[in-house]
């Protein structure tokens, strides 16, 4: 018996996360018909019967484990939080640490929000640097889509600061002013003042963030809650549920179908695709549509495809996986620095994201921290150090008031440069979702290393600087990384078919109705948090198929 | 005295507390009463500081100079003055080993103790995701 049909749409989004929000959002706007597929629960989307923010907050309040993942692993689908929840296969050099939420509002539930873009440099490595590859559109291409996308999400930013940032020229405002830096920041800003290392001035920059700075779009102004990942408390931050919200409240709305696993990619004989095959809620159901994106994030997104035998004639999907490869170093400064306060980073130092050094080693971009040690160092550590060496009252609150107010850490997010041996790949095993299991095969090179352990000599230079009590710790293992959360890279863009997934207009080479959209576009990863990138291209393909039906017939494929 | 508000004074004296939240001295004690390592012991530790704290010699200071190193009732107030200011017990016997993976036991149906730990305004803080500031309070030093 033929699968029930969820009904015929001009498109099909796999995935209703940031990006799958936006295109589906600008696409419904425009009056097409659209059906939102997402595998995991409907979150925080205000409807009855959907899991509420505050629901989630609860969660992460009495987890024992504090991660990104604190707020949603009691869901029954929920996605990856670490490389504990990936199968690596036996030539990955290292683990592939970053996670995603599946889920209405996606990975951005627990992301921090920074939005810095990508440098003209990230765009054309290959021709300015010699390593990696190009994209096949540059900075100015993506311009115009940056500014929309800051509008789109919120973004909070010192316009004056950031404008011509390693040539990255901005043409409009940001939509708010500037989160407020930290009592650290400032103390940071003070010490650095007139300070380089190895030539380079050490100009400590306000953070651009999806983070209100006053009320904006229906949503409160950051109140500093300080819990941005794993959640935040109040929807100041920017998560991918708004843009899911508005496509829902339109006067011709989206439609949404969550715990829904598209399964296939359904693609005719001539390689047209003619809509998709999932579970939803364990039933088999087809949806039939004009054109399909997919927007399931990058590990996701590839696997589909790989399923599907589909758009790889280049043999590119699913490879060149990307993330960046973060390390910190933390001090016990010499004056308060007052941490847990605010959102965990506001400033950081962007020195160090472009230049002729790119050639031999991999940039880096450094964070200012607003959480004491950092991640790996939880402060009630020192409250159970202190306790177990015995100290009771007012003796106790203040020596953990003295050992915790002076802590204070830098990062640094490293760039990966595109490898054909890094990617994922379908194995045998047990269907989970209705969707083959994977592997990943995930290896850090020198490039970076060399890189990383640089931004380790700067971060040096900073604490020195800045003043600390004793040595800095850094991590001994000089192999040891953190994921970023910034998985990129599994279909990327390029002119060639042969060496590219999709072409410039995000389309994949071999099927003319099927997109891509989200961060596996990235042919490099440059230092950028990627969201606002991916952003951007989401707003740029949304106009481009709103071209494409504007101009196509009432039916059949665009 | 009843158990609440011995149990109360003895948190106050334990943590430096100045006042505590009369729904969590409720919920810690259930909870200690609850716990396998703690419960046992609560009833004889009230009795006993009940008796000790109405003398008139009372001193706050020498009490906790004299039970931190007790053999029995030492470990007993650390996991007591550790609920108050993280909100979750220690998992394994975290006195013997402090190991960084050492993980803390939250009560997974109450989200308050977490709120409600003393540590944060210790710190000149507030509780993680529940600031109560407004919008750049964080470019200041705390008030306290």
């Amino acid at each position: 018996m033929a699968a029930e049909s969820l009904g015929s749409f001009d498109v099909v989004i796999v995935g209703a996360g940031v990006i799958g929000g936006l295109v589906t959002h600008e696409l419904a706007k425009h009056g097409r018909r659209v059906l939102m597929l997402d595998a995991g629960a409907p979150l925080g989307l205000g409807r009855d019967g959907d899991i509420t923010r505050m629901q989630l907050v609860g969660h992460f309040a009495t987890e024992d484990n504090r991660g990104p993942g604190a707020p949603y692993r009691w869901l029954p689908i929920h996605g990856p939080e670490s490389d504990a929840n990936y199968t690596h296969a036996a030539d990955s050099g290292d683990h592939f640490k970053s996670g995603y939420v599946l889920g209405a509002g996606g990975t951005t539930w627990h992301w921090l929000g920074s939005v810095p873009r990508m440098l003209p440099g990230d765009f054309a490595m290959r021709t300015r640097f010699g390593v990696g590859v190009d994209w096949p559109i540059g900075y100015q291409d993506l311009e115009p889509w940056y500014g929309r996308a800051e509008e789109a999400l919120g973004v909070a930013g010192d316009h004056a600061g950031l404008d011509g940032l390693h040539g990255a020229q901005r043409t409009a405002p940001f939509p708010m002013t500037e989160i407020w830096p930290s009592y650290s920041d400032l103390v940071v800003e003070r010490a650095l003042a007139g300070r380089s290392f190895e030539g380079v001035a050490l100009t400590v920059l306000r953070t651009p963030q999806a983070r209100n700075s006053r009320p904006y779009d229906g949503r409160p102004a950051c109140a500093g809650n300080s819990i941005c990942v794993p959640i935040c408390p109040i929807g100041a931050k920017y998560d991918g549920t708004v843009h899911v919200k508005k496509a829902l409240a339109l006067p011709q709305p989206a439609r949404l179908e969550t715990l829904a696993t598209v399964t296939r990619v359904l693609v005719s004989e001539s390689g047209v695709a003619s809509g998709v095959e999932l579970l939803l809620n364990d039933q088999k159901r087809t949806a039939e549509a004009r054109a399909v994106v997919l927007a399931a994030h990058a590990i996701e997104t590839p696997r589909l495809l790989l399923a599907g035998g589909l758009a790889n004639a280049s043999g590119q999907v699913g490879r060149n996986l990307m993330d960046h490869t973060n390390r910190f170093g933390s001090i016990i400064a010499r004056e308060p620095m007052f941490p847990f306060r605010g959102p965990p980073s506001t400033s950081g130092i962007d020195a160090f994201r472009d230049g002729a050094f790119r050639r031999e080693r991999a940039a880096f971009r450094l964070s200012l921290g607003n959480d004491g040690a950092g991640r790996n160092a939880p402060p009630e550590g020192v409250a159970m150090r202190l306790v177990k060496a015995g100290l009771l009252g007012p003796e106790l609150l203040s020596s953990i008031r003295r050992e915790i107010e002076p802590l204070f850490r830098v990062s640094s997010s490293t760039e990966v440069l595109p490898s054909a041996a890094n990617g994922i790949r379908l194995r045998a095993g047990e269907m989970e979702r209705g969707l083959p299991p994977f592997e990943i095969s995930f290896t850090v090179d020198d490039y970076t290393r060399r890189g990383y352990l640089y931004a380790e000599r700067a971060m040096g230079a900073i604490f020195e600087h800045v003043g600390s009590t004793k040595a800095p710790d850094f991590d001994p293992d000089q192999r040891n990384f953190s994921g970023a959360g910034h998985i990129m890279g599994t279909c990327r863009m390029g002119n060639s078919p042969s060496t590219s997934v999709v072409d410039a207009s995000c389309r994949a080479h071999e099927h003319r109705n099927l997109f891509v959209a989200g961060t596996s576009l990235f042919p490099t990863g440059g230092t950028a948090n990627p969201t606002l990138t991916a952003a951007a291209l989401a707003l740029r393909l949304a106009e481009h198929l709103k071209g494409l039906f504007d101009r196509a017939g009432s039916t059949g494929p665009i | 005295m009843d158990d609440l508000g011995t149990f109360d004074r003895l948190s106050r004296v334990l943590t430096g507390a100045e006042s505590l939240p009369a729904d969590l001295v409720q919920g810690h004690l259930k909870r200690l009463r609850g716990d396998p390592d703690a419960g046992p012991q609560m009833g004889p530790l009230l009795e006993s500081f009940a008796h000790g704290a109405a003398s008139s010699g009372f001193d706050e200071e020498r009490f906790r100079r004299e039970i931190a190193p007790d053999p029995v009732l030492g470990p007993l107030v650390r996991r007591i003055v550790l609920l108050w200011l993280t909100g979750a017990l220690p998992k394994v016997d975290w006195v013997a080993v402090l190991k960084p993976e050492q993980k803390l036991d939250y009560d997974a149906t109450d989200p308050r103790p977490f709120f409600g730990g003393l540590m944060w305004p210790a710190i000149g803080a507030h509780p993680p995701g529940l600031s109560g500031g407004y919008f750049g309070y964080w470019r200041y030093p705390p008030e306290s």
